[in-house]
């Protein structure tokens, strides 16, 4: 249901060079561009750990015609259709530009030619005819890093037999895009990386989520908005060239796919499976004189990264006594509070029993610093 | 070149001298995050820092120390800081972050998987005689996530509950559980993996002790020998029933009936776990440990659950839960995540207790941009627009000497859907 590893295919398409126009110039940001995204994908530790062979159909750089690939794509989705995906992304970076003979908008490939470039080049019209013939069912995700990205948009809508196809073979799921641009404004390649703006920030963003948002998966739509903050972040010293991207869902009768929390936040979900961040908080609650709730805090820690029932014991042996000791601690107020008991006796009592809670609280870090160390051989 | 150890640090000694108060945790955290975990420098960070909350603590306010003893702890916080940045410098240092550092992704890779524990399109019931219905309902419930059920009696809460727990057949829709059972529905499998607590917990009568029930549940559902034992023992003690452990069921009061009907349930490791208004039998502070026990159980590393929990007590459940399910009569009015409650109202709302009448609470926010204001006996409930700054919303009341006993902004919480 959520973006992972066996329920999307991923559509990788672009071009480094166009050694065939002239008006389309080459450029190592789309090739840098591409590697970024298809790292993240394939990372197994700080990805989505995918199958470049199987789980992705790579026709970046690919030498072969515009026919070709669209053959390639229409396979590629039967096949993964047949795997039970759930999800289809298509990822586009190069060059956007409009075709002169009818004005409609292309992605350009390698093979686009100049004089020709409607026929060499991905159309979006006849990408959307194969994608809304194929992937029926799936959920659409069009990421496209191009010039003039929020146009694909309005081709894909404008001309009324493809509305009508797109609505006909998305009953029930639907499709969003995500734009390096809006149809007006240009896509910016940042010279001093040699990447285009938008992919950077956006793969920032996959990889890395936002601590702001407090929940695990993120929209479509919040993930606009966090790559937009990324562009800002890394292009500090160039504002004038920021160029803020933008989500569109036209197939929307069934919901909006851009709106469902889909993609991992792992600036969120990390932090729960991060040891460092776990052992912070019960740190924090002892550092507060809060034995209770750091001994309870411990005895998640112990059952989550050890495997060790020893341990697990000694965390549960921990949290009975610190609660004992709290309940001590109360009833000495209670005691000098209600039965008149001196201020002299009550400190020396309180004395005595953070003494014992000194010791526990030792007791915790050690346990904690054990728990660890019983990792560092086989997590 | 200054490095993050000693950038941080210059910050730190700053705040450490200027407001030891409000920085002795911060002292915690740079320790804990750049101390040298072959030492003992977090220890003795902690000892000081649970030292210096104590001396606030007993200071009544909280705030103002006696100058020497302030001063001294101030020295002692600046030599630990001061002793982590010489640490940060010695050669084994950089050896000992990267064994945490490799063990920290290890962990990290091993990231349960963020499956689907329920997902239900379109699932409807009418009661016979139809005087209830629960609308087409749609929702998914993902491990590791706590999603809560709130509307007033009778709203179709429990029937919500009952067909995700597979205690009820819906009349359409569809229910799926896609983690335990994908392509034909096995509710065999699927009912071992659910863990249900209705509002009426089984009556167990006298027939055996609390201990003895666990582990009788635990060996039933295959868990034998030491794991037995331990999974038992572990969750005696995490939901404080050990002191019961030897008590009959009939003996228990109604808060630790729930808790060992908890138990119970999680004795066998649920993928989804089902609460039906568990907080109603629970004092204050029970209710408090019993929410955060569930939160960090949810998102246990070793056996993640999606958690579906209803209750009345608002503010406690948005507290802890990752989405929010908001009903009326029978149709789910709100289902998305606690952070974008009220991002779609293009208005703010607070409540308040004060000692004036709502005549009195019109005239003094005339000035401000207040669209309505509502007795509801109890208190008072007041509707602005965007621009309504709270802030300034107080400081009327203040210099009106109003005596204010509650204030609470409600813009994004379920308890303005209820208003809406």
């Amino acid at each position: 249901m959520s973006i992972e590893k066996g329920k999307v295919g991923v559509i990788l398409l672009g071009a480094q060079s166009f050694p065939n126009s002239v008006n389309y110039g080459s450029s190592e940001a789309f090739s840098n561009s591409y590697k970024k995204i298809k790292a993240f994908l394939t990372d197994d530790s700080k990805g989505l750990g995918l199958n470049p062979q199987t789980d992705i159909l790579d026709l970046f750089d690919s030498d072969s015609s515009a026919d070709a690939q669209d053959v390639s794509i229409s396979a590629f989705i039967r096949d993964r259709k047949q795997k039970k995906i759930e999800d289809l992304i298509i990822y586009y970076t190069g060059h956007g530009g409009y075709a002169p003979e009818n004005g409609g908008y292309l992605l350009t490939i390698k093979s686009t030619r100049d004089d020709n470039p409607g026929v060499s080049s991905l159309t979006f019209k006849t990408l959307s005819i194969t994608i809304s013939k194929y992937a029926t069912d799936l959920r659409i995700y069009f990421i496209l890093d191009c010039c003039f990205a929020g146009e694909a948009i309005y081709q894909s809508t404008s001309l009324e037999i493809i509305k009508k196809q797109v609505e006909n073979d998305f009953p029930s799921k639907g499709i969003a895009f995500l734009c390096a641009a809006s149809k007006e404004l240009p896509a910016i390649i940042v010279k001093e990386r040699n990447i285009t703006q938008f992919t950077e920030g956006l793969e920032k963003a996959l990889r890395e989520g936002s601590k702001i948002i407090n929940n695990g998966y993120l929209t479509l739509r919040e993930i606009e908005k966090i790559t937009f903050e990324n562009i800002k972040e890394l292009n500090k010293t160039n504002p004038s060239e920021i160029i803020r991207p933008e989500v569109h869902s036209p197939d929307q009768r069934e919901g909006d796919i851009a709106g469902i929390r889909h993609f991992p936040n792992y600036a969120f979900l990390r932090k729960i499976y991060d040891f460092k961040e776990q052992r912070k908080e019960i740190m924090v609650r002892l550092g507060n004189d809060n034995l209770w709730e750091a001994s309870q805090l411990l005895q998640t820690f112990t059952f989550n990264f050890s495997e060790d029932p020893g341990l697990q014991s000694r965390a549960v042996s921990i949290s009975r006594k610190s609660k004992i000791i709290e309940e001590k601690l109360r009833q000495v107020m209670v005691d000098f509070n209600e039965k008149n008991i001196d201020r002299d006796t009550r400190e020396k009592e309180q004395d005595k029993l953070r003494a014992d809670g000194n010791e526990l609280l030792e007791k915790i870090i050690e346990l904690v610093n054990d728990a660890i160390k019983s990792n560092s051989g086989n997590v | 070149m200054t490095t993050e150890v000693e950038e941080r640090a210059h910050e730190l000694k700053a705040n450490l001298t200027s407001n030891l108060s409000g920085a002795f945790e911060d002292l915690v955290i740079f320790s804990e995050e750049f101390g040298n975990p072959q030492t003992n420098v977090v220890k003795d960070t902690v000892l000081l820092s649970s030292r210096i909350f104590r001396s606030l603590d007993n200071n009544n306010n909280g705030t103002e120390l006696d100058k020497s003893i302030k001063q001294q702890f101030i020295d002692e916080a600046l030599e630990i800081v001061d002793n982590i940045i010489r640490q940060s410098k010695e050669k084994d240092y950089k050896e000992c972050k990267d064994v945490e550092n490799d063990i920290q992704e290890r962990f990290i890779r091993r990231m349960p998987s963020s499956s689907y524990a329920f997902v239900g399109e379109g699932f409807s019931k009418i009661y016979t005689g139809g005087k209830f219905k629960l609308e087409p309902t749609s929702l998914s419930l993902r491990l590791g996530e706590i999603t809560g059920v709130v509307g007033e009696n009778g709203t179709g809460k429990t029937t919500l509950l009952r067909i995700v727990a597979g205690d009820l057949r819906a009349d359409s829709g569809v229910v799926n559980y896609p983690l335990v059972s994908k392509n034909k529905k096995d509710w065999i499998k699927i009912k071992q993996a659910i863990g249900y607590v209705p509002q009426r917990i089984n009556d167990w009568g006298d027939l055996n002790t609390v201990k003895k029930i666990l582990h009788f549940t635990a060996s039933i559902k295959g868990i034998r020998g030491d794991d037995n034992l331990h999974t038992v023992n572990y969750l005696l003690n995490r939901l404080e029933l050990n002191d019961y452990k030897d008590y009959r069921w009939g003996e228990l009061s109604g808060g630790f009936k729930l808790r060992f009907e908890l138990a119970r349930q999680l004795v066998w490791s649920p993928k989804l776990l089902i609460l039906d208004e568990p907080l109603a039998n629970l004092d204050i502070k029970a209710q408090t440990i019993f929410l955060n026990d569930i939160r960090n159980l949810a998102r246990s590393m070793n056996h993640s659950m999606a958690v579906l929990i209803s209750s009345q007590n608002i503010y406690d459940i948005e507290s802890i839960s990752d989405n929010i399910i908001f009903m009326r009569t029978g149709r789910v009015k709100y289902s998305g995540p606690v952070s974008q409650i009220g991002s779609d109202w293009n208005n703010k709302c607070f409540m308040m207790e004060a000692d004036c009448s709502i005549l009195e609470l019109k005239e003094l926010l005339a000035i401000h941009p207040v669209s309505e204001i509502r007795n509801t006996g109890s208190y008072m409930l007041v509707f602005g627009y965007r621009d309504m700054d709270f802030n300034k919303v107080l400081i009327t009341l203040l210099e009106a000497r109003v005596t204010i006993r509650l204030f609470r902004d409600i813009s994004n919480s379920t308890r303005v859907l209820f208003e809406r």
